[in-house]
């Protein structure tokens, strides 16, 4: 399995403002994901105070 | 092949997608601020969305002219409480194309009680002041500088002060 990416199950996001750098809280992330070609459910959420959120994604990545 | 036949989870080809959108920052044509793809493998832990805010629109500064102040003026109160000028005694404002003074006179006897001015500029509705000379009991004034957001309607000229107590309407003296 050398060929595995290293992925741990969770993207986290940041959303950060381009002029200040400083995070956005409240911003919509709305993530698709594909496993295979084929659509898989991902919860959109709104980021933390810190400007955060995850993603979760079950099993790990290969090339 | 068959290696990976045993292999769990089967090979799997993962992407990640995210779009993302806030009010008060720039969307695209769908709504949405930002959008970004992450392919499969070497998928990161984090992602950074960078949105551009909207630069507030700033209304239109009112744009009044030297003309629109060059005379004189009569206090007549206060925005809150405009009251008719006195016909002697009152406190006049002198404007021309750059100098200013203001002068108030005792009503009974004509006798100034002070009296001070200097040179002003103005930029949109932003008026200031600069008092370059004045009478003995308003010296401590000499060489401030007092700025004011200023309106003209007719022959109203309100003044509110910025960083100073002044806020006051004059009436163009007739």
């Amino acid at each position: 399995m050398s060929r595995n990416a290293k992925f741990d199950g969770k993207l986290i996001i940041h959303v950060v403002d381009n002029i200040t750098g400083k995070p956005i809280e409240g911003a919509l992330v709305d993530p698709g994901m594909t496993v295979d070609d084929e659509g898989v459910v991902a919860s959109p959420f709104y980021t933390s105070s810190d400007g955060e959120g995850s993603i979760l994604l079950s099993g790990k990545t290969h090339d | 092949m068959v290696k990976e036949a045993f292999c769990y989870p089967v090979k799997l080809t993962t992407s990640i997608s995210a779009s993302v959108k806030k009010a008060g920052y720039l969307p695209k044509s769908d709504g949405w601020s930002s959008g970004g793809f992450l392919r499969s493998g070497n998928i990161p832990n984090s992602y950074t969305f960078r949105l551009t805010p909207l630069t507030p629109i700033s209304p239109p500064r009112p744009q009044i002219t030297k003309k629109d102040l060059i005379g004189t003026w009569i206090l007549a109160g206060t925005p809150d409480n405009v009251e008719e000028p006195p016909a002697a005694g009152g406190r006049l404002k002198f404007i021309t194309d750059k100098h200013w003074t203001v002068t108030q006179a005792d009503p009974n006897t004509g006798e100034v009680m002070f009296h001070l001015g200097g040179v002003y500029t103005l930029n949109g509705d932003e008026y200031v002041e600069t008092v370059i000379y004045a009478t003995e009991s308003t010296k401590d004034l000499i060489s401030k500088d007092h700025k004011f957001k200023i309106k003209v309607e007719g022959d109203t000229l309100t003044i509110i002060g910025i960083g100073n107590p002044w806020t006051e309407v004059w009436k163009r003296a007739k």
